[in-house]
């Protein structure tokens, strides 16, 4: 309970907050800025690597038409090997000519291609010389159309020939393995995007977890530990994580929580107001009897005071001074149930004495009920730590409500103890009882059996009790009567010595 | 009005368990003349008026035991001629309501003063010495 105040305390000043984020290194981040930058990473890799893809899609297309081209050049190679031969087989000098035409072709083309992106032939000198070689061996057969070839021409042509085919197919081999190899490369890079990729996503996953969800249960935590009385307030999220959403969300929570107390002191404010609203009967009484003992002693005083003996005359003003004590005391006690004391005054009490004053507050509005209490009082006092005022309270409501169940006749037994090492108070009436769907809900606010009532009295008794980390509990038989048990943590005996 | 008026001492009961009360209206009206009984609670006032029923009767409304209104009936039961006369620290227009449909013939509210209830009683005795004289 101490330790609650003290956190109250820190709550009330909102600077200590701004404190805690102007100390930080940096301001914190937002959620939606973590969240933007870590789905932009995400769009940035995976645009990179479709572009990536694109790319070698294209560059792979790039060599297959290449690869189609040189298709077709080796074809009129081999188309000008075939002429060739033709030629020196039957000496046809249409034959020449096309062979000619063929690597006239095939020249040509090569050079025309060479602005092709990912031409392969690297070295076009060497191939132009081979080209040129074989060409000036046809160009040797042709200046000899028509007369007997020497075998040594034949010979030149058809190695020139050869190895010329040889080099073109070569390089066209070459050019294949090449682009195997660029598809197979592509290939494994897009093989590294994609682990990379799922890297990214594992880490991003992660981060968004420790950075986003971490404080967010934190927070469920602090809320759910609140409930439960350990905390009044809840804690800053902790460490460098928290986002600016997270302590705003703190913020707001524990502006919300201490609205929620103000408001619960109001509530409990409005249901002492209803209680002493029942009670008015009793106080009037109260008050109005010695108010008119007064009145009637004073004016048979005036009326006859030559007459009256001297003793008489002095019996007659105490009894005035007596009355007017007795109208006194009923407003000290009023006062001392409708004072507001803050729900955090907390003092030693013993519930005995507690018990005691409450009856005589409520003295009247019994005997006006007309009902007999009974009380059964321990030899030692019965020491709790709470707020007297509040605790008073509860004790008029359950009282209160005994004396209007029982109606006039009924026997209110009050006992004060300890039981299980709680100290304990047991009202006990032998009114009609509490049906049983009436029970389940006779502590929800708001619920009332009563025309009249506002259903507040039981619901905050029953907060006031939990405040006091205390607990009501209730028995009832249909037909014979309510067992109200109030229990209540003893003060510490160290505290007590 | 004196006491020289009384043709005969008129007896009234004083029923109220604040003391004082019954103190007070025993030095009043004793003076008056009137034979005045006073008692703190009911039951041993119901006996006293069986053995003897009242002229005018005086009590208060919430008292342990038996309340005014009981006593109201009672006495009636004994002695229609009886005046009642309620005094309560807590006066309710709906019990006065009921008082005088039960035959009360007053409802006076505490506080109230001397003169008030002297009123009353001597209006209680007026009515009973009409009742008397056309007898």
């Amino acid at each position: 309970m101490s330790n609650k105040t003290s956190v109250t305390k820190q709550i009330g000043k909102p600077a200590l907050l701004d404190g805690v984020r102007r100390s930080a290194p940096q301001k914190p981040k937002s959620i939606k800025h973590k969240l933007t930058i870590s789905l932009l990473i995400v769009y940035l890799l995976s645009s990179l690597a479709t572009i990536f893809a694109q790319f070698s899609l294209a560059r792979v297309e790039a060599k297959i038409s290449v690869i189609e081209l040189l298709d077709e050049l080796s074809q009129k190679v081999l188309e000008t090997r075939r002429s060739e031969k033709n030629y020196l087989l039957y000496g046809n000098a249409e034959d020449l000519q096309d062979a000619q035409d063929y690597l006239g072709q095939v020249q040509a083309e090569v050079h025309s291609l060479q602005s092709v992106e990912a031409f392969p032939v690297k070295n076009l000198p060497e191939y132009d010389k081979k080209l040129d070689d074989y060409a000036d061996s046809l160009q040797k057969l042709n200046m000899r159309v028509g007369t007997l070839i020497p075998e040594t021409l034949k010979e030149e042509v058809h190695r020139s020939g050869h190895i010329f085919t040889a080099y073109v197919l070569e390089q066209d081999n070459l050019l294949r393995k090449e682009i195997t190899s660029a598809a197979l490369q592509a290939r494994k890079l897009s093989q590294i995007i994609l682990a990379l990729a799922l890297l990214l996503g594992i880490f991003l996953t992660v981060y968004l977890i420790r950075r986003i969800v971490n404080p967010l249960e934190f927070i469920c935590r602090a809320a759910s530990r609140i409930m439960d009385g350990e905390l009044s307030t809840i804690p800053m999220v902790p460490g460098p994580d928290r986002s600016r959403e997270e302590i705003e969300l703190v913020d707001s929570l524990n502006l919300m929580l201490r609205f929620l107390e103000t408001k619960q002191d109001q509530l409990v404010q409005s249901a002492k107001l209803a209680t002493i609203g029942k009670v008015t009967a009793g106080i009037a009484h109260e008050i109005n009897n010695p108010l008119n003992n007064i009145y009637l002693t004073a004016e048979v005083l005036l009326e006859d005071l030559p007459n009256i003996e001297c003793a008489e005359r002095l019996e007659m003003v105490n009894d005035i001074l007596k009355q007017a004590d007795r109208a006194r005391e009923v407003v000290h006690h009023l006062l001392a149930f409708s004072r507001t004391r803050k729900a955090t005054t907390l003092e030693n009490v013993d519930l005995a004495v507690l018990i005691q004053q409450t009856l005589a507050f409520l003295k009247n509005q019994i005997r006006i009920g007309q009902v007999a209490v009974h009380t059964e009082m321990p030899e030692k006092p019965v020491m709790v730590n709470g707020n007297a005022n509040q605790l008073q309270q509860v004790f008029v409501n359950i009282i209160l409500n005994g004396v209007q169940a029982m109606g006039p006749g009924g026997v209110l037994t009050l006992k004060v103890e300890t039981a299980d090492h709680m100290g304990r108070v047991v009202i006990r009436d032998n009114g009609p009882g509490i049906p049983e769907e009436v029970k389940t809900r006779i502590f929800d606010p708001f619920f009332t059996t009563k025309s009249e009532g506002t259903g507040l009295g039981l619901s905050v008794s029953n907060s006031i009790i939990e405040e006091h980390n205390g607990k009501i509990t209730l028995e009832s038989i249909e037909g014979k009567g309510t067992t109200f048990y109030i229990a209540l943590p003893l003060v510490q005996e160290e505290k007590e010595s | 009005m004196t006491e020289n008026t009384l043709v005969r001492p008129r007896r009234l009961l004083v029923i109220d368990d604040e003391a004082i009360v019954g103190k007070r209206l025993l030095q009043v009206f004793g003076k008056m003349g009137f034979k005045v009984e006073v008692f703190d609670s009911p039951a041993p006032a119901m006996e006293a008026a069986a053995r003897d029923p009242f002229d005018i009767v005086v009590t208060d409304l919430k008292m342990e035991g038996m309340d005014g209104m009981e006593v109201l009936t009672r006495v009636r039961q004994l002695n229609p001629a009886t005046r009642v006369i309620i005094i309560t620290g807590y006066a309710q227009s709906e019990t006065a309501e009921e008082a005088f449909k039960l035959g009360v013939f007053d409802f006076i509210p505490k506080p109230f003063r001397l003169e008030q209830l002297k009123e009353s009683i001597l209006k209680a005795l007026d009515e009973l010495e009409q009742e008397d004289h056309v007898q």
